[in-house]
């Protein structure tokens, strides 16, 4: 979430605080010697000539350019925006964090109306006397500096979560893959193999021959056919082939339900019919 | 605003000047010096040429103002920001320098001795004439320096 802040400044204000300060400072040059200085007062004076008056509107628009582009360390992330339009009052509008402290957007008007004033009465006495226009950059860069301030976020929402126990488990890390297994299924008569290591390829043979990873791989079910031995071993870079497992099942006389899944631990009988005869048998092969 | 030095205005007093001069004024041995400033017509062209030189002075002291130049007047035009109240000294000032330029000039050839105080009053004049040209009104104050606002939504 982020809010909207929007700074007004009156422009007119601006412009007569400009030619206010420089008829000041003319009129100081004119007292100090009239008639030496003169000239130079009349000169350095922003009064109401036309083109004084355009200089000081690209001075002010300048200014207001440069506080916008300082703001930008402001903005509130991929969101955040600086814009300033400059017609009867000058506007500035920002997109600022949700934390922005409301209370201190008043300070902040206030401040960068004091930097762009101070940084327009630089830009005009940098070309006359650049003596004076030192005293209004640093004027200019106090000002930044407590605008900087004004930026203090509001402390952060209090959390509806709290910290639970951390739970930890220990499991054993495998070293070797797990014995693949089988799932007949009697309708289809498709024969799956799968294997509980994740990410394990399987390889099998269907001919009686010890599986290796030079064999068949197991890509999906098999059309099996009764009385054929099927062998398979899981294999998986970084941990120990699995154990050989292989799948028998001579008939299917009477029907009756798929043939059990053999397991390297023993042997299973296939059942479901009356004269089922079928065989699993999972055991370690020599190869 | 305008002033306009018109030189054929400002001839007649000069001869006024000298006029005066000669009826009051005695040289060393206590003298009038009726003789020395009785103008003929040669004399009043000499006086003529004395102001125009005068006014080429005005016109280099106040370049930035000046709008006209002929061979009968001289013209400066001020923005709309000077001080309008400058204006009758100044068109004044003016006025004065050509007088006193011209009497310095004359008497620089005729009463030396008596020269040099036009030419402390031209300068004076000419001091005061460029300060009262390079004053300005004070800038206009239509905005009061009101409190900037800001709003958070």
């Amino acid at each position: 979430m982020s809010k909207s802040l929007t700074i007004t400044i009156n422009k007119a204000a601006v412009v007569e605080a400009i030619k206010g300060d420089t008829s000041i400072t003319g009129n100081v040059d004119r007292a100090i010697d009239p008639n030496k200085n003169a000239g130079m007062a009349y000169n350095e004076q922003a009064g109401d000539d036309d083109h004084h008056l355009k200089k000081i509107d690209l001075l002010i628009r300048t200014a207001v350019s440069k506080f916008a582009a300082e703001m930008a360390t402001f903005t509130d992330g991929s969101a955040g925006s600086v814009t300033t339009n400059i017609t009867t009052n000058i506007t500035i509008v920002m997109v600022v964090t949700d934390r922005y402290m409301s209370g201190l957007a008043d300070p902040l008007a206030g401040l960068a109306q004091s930097y762009i004033v101070n940084m327009a009465l630089y830009g005009w006495w940098i070309s006359i006397k650049p003596e004076m226009a030192k005293g209004f950059a640093a004027m200019a860069a106090d000002a930044l500096a407590y605008v900087n301030k004004c930026f203090a976020k509001a402390a952060p929402t209090t959390s509806t979560s709290s910290y639970n126990d951390v739970i930890g488990t220990v499991e054993d890390v495998p070293t070797k893959v797990s014995t693949p297994t089988f799932s007949f299924v009697m309708l289809t008569r498709k024969l799956s193999i799968a294997c509980n290591t994740a990410g394990a390829t399987i390889y099998y043979t269907s001919d009686g021959s010890t599986p290796t990873t030079a064999s068949t791989q197991y890509m999906e079910p098999l059309t099996y056919s009764f009385g054929t031995t099927i062998k398979a071993i899981a294999v998986k870079e970084g941990l120990e082939n699995s154990e050989i497992n292989s799948w028998l099942r001579e008939s299917n006389i009477g029907g009756g339900d798929q043939g059990n899944i053999g397991d390297a631990s023993g042997e299973q009988s296939g059942h479901g019919g009356i004269d089922d005869a079928g065989t699993s048998t999972g055991h370690n092969v020599t190869p | 605003m305008n002033i306009t030095l018109t030189f054929a205005d400002i001839a007649e007093t000069v001869k006024r000047s000298l006029s005066i001069i000669a009826k009051r004024s005695r040289d060393d041995n206590g003298n009038l010096r009726f003789e020395e400033i009785t103008l003929g017509t040669r004399e009043e062209g000499l006086i003529e040429d004395y102001l125009k030189h005068a006014a080429s002075d005005i016109a280099a002291q106040t370049s930035a103002f000046v709008t006209g130049y002929s061979d009968d007047t001289l013209t400066l035009t001020f923005p709309s920001n000077h001080n309008s109240s400058l204006e009758t000294p100044l068109s004044d000032a003016c006025g004065n320098y050509c007088v006193a330029y011209a009497l310095y000039s004359w008497f620089n050839v005729t009463s030396p001795g008596i020269a040099d105080k036009y030419r402390v009053d031209c300068q004076r004049l000419m001091d005061d004439i460029f300060v009262m040209l390079h004053t300005k009104n004070k800038p206009t104050a239509s905005a009061d320096p009101s409190n900037p606002t800001a709003s958070v939504t």
